[in-house]
């Protein structure tokens, strides 16, 4: 089991292999993804396949919530974070 | 408010094929709307532009517009001149039935589209360029969406936009949007049209498999108008650089961000004759005229 830095980290990872617009040293966990097109809308649903595939579930993209993938925090907090 | 009797607003005519004709007491109205938007325009300083109807098909390829809006999309299409015998077979058949439908033959080919939207042109007019100031610009253009069903001010197949776009900075664009979504929701105050603002979304063709929708959804951009909490009457879109990226538009070498701000003057109208009915007495032209 990964920890929360663990899985910080591996998405952090995929954005620098994603995107052309954000270096190592730049992209931070609460680095703004969304609002400065750090992602494209095809990395977006990348990302939800690659997050679905880390927690093995499908989403229902309808229910999908506006601010989740703003950031690797809010991510990592809507998706991986213990339940309240 | 009480439903609108159409045949009762002075000058207006309703085409079933989801059109509207305006003159008299209307069309004073919409001439008076359209200078309002105008004068919002004047503010930004925007340079005025007028379009044509037409659009390339490569242009609006470049968007990826006929997989994410194939359902909307209108073409003007022509018969096939140069096939020997093409005119002579249309003239020799039904033509046109007693339904209206045209009878087509061969068409030509199919290179351009009815613009779906006013501010694609002006993308497509600055693509390639470096600007090195923020600019603004407005145009207003007959826009053509097909629907399944139309309805008459409300849902048209062909109605007109008003739209006002500013390129520039990232920072600069956003502060655009702000700075007139206050202006236009003063006026809309003072006009007594109980409108709110929503969050919206572009009516994507199967939404939920399509990138740009969900990407809309995570990261609202649009905001509509809504006049009676069901009609979207017009709208404000920060794109980003969505347009940059895609026509090669720079500002100062950097991809420019744009954004814009659009009114549906049909609907505004439908607005102003649902809020004060179809007697132009009672319709608040000057206060269009002024405010």
């Amino acid at each position: 089991m990964k920890t929360e830095q663990e899985i910080k980290e591996v998405l952090r990872q995929w954005v620098l292999t994603k995107s052309k617009k954000v270096t190592d040293s730049e992209l931070k966990f609460d680095t703004h993804l969304l609002e400065t097109r750090i992602l494209s809308s095809l990395h977006v649903m990348e990302l939800i396949l690659e997050v679905e595939k880390m927690k093995g579930t499908r989403f229902n993209l309808k229910n999908i919530k506006p601010g989740v993938f703003n950031s690797i925090d809010t991510i990592y907090s809507s998706f991986f974070g213990s339940p309240a | 408010m009480s439903e609108i009797k159409f045949l009762e607003i002075p000058g207006y005519r309703w085409i079933p094929n989801g059109q509207s004709n305006f003159s008299g007491a209307v069309l004073d109205l919409f001439k008076a709307l359209d200078g309002m938007f105008l004068r919002i325009a004047d503010q930004a300083q925007a340079r005025e532009f007028y379009f044509p109807p037409f659009i390339q098909a490569h242009e609006l390829n470049k968007l990826d517009y006929f997989k994410s809006f194939p359902h909307l999309i209108s073409f003007p299409v022509a018969l096939d001149q140069h096939k020997a015998g093409n005119l002579e077979k249309f003239i020799d058949g039904p033509r046109c039935d007693d339904s209206g439908q045209v009878h087509l033959v061969e068409i030509d080919k199919v290179c351009d589209c009815l613009t779906p939207a006013a501010c694609y042109h002006f993308y497509i007019h600055l693509q390639g360029q470096d600007l090195q100031e923020p600019i603004h610009l407005t145009t207003r253009a007959h826009c053509f969406r097909r629907e399944l069903f139309y309805k008459p001010l409300q849902r048209q197949w062909s109605f007109n936009m008003r739209e006002i776009v500013c390129l520039g900075p990232y920072d600069y664009v956003r502060e655009f949007v702000k700075k007139f979504r206050d202006i236009v929701t003063e006026k809309l105050h003072k006009l007594n049209l109980g409108i709110e603002w929503d969050v919206a979304t572009d009516p994507f063709f199967n939404p939920e498999s399509n990138p740009k929708f969900i990407m809309q959804q995570l990261d609202p951009v649009k905001h509509e108008m809504i006049f009676n909490k069901e009609l979207s009457i017009g709208s404000t879109n920060f794109h980003k650089d969505y347009f940059g990226e895609n026509f090669g538009i720079k500002y100062q070498g950097e991809i420019a961000h744009s954004a814009c701000i659009a009114f549906g003057l049909e609907r505004w109208i439908f607005a102003i004759i649902s809020r004060y009915g179809t007697n132009p007495a009672h319709w608040p032209l000057t206060e269009i005229q002024n405010v």
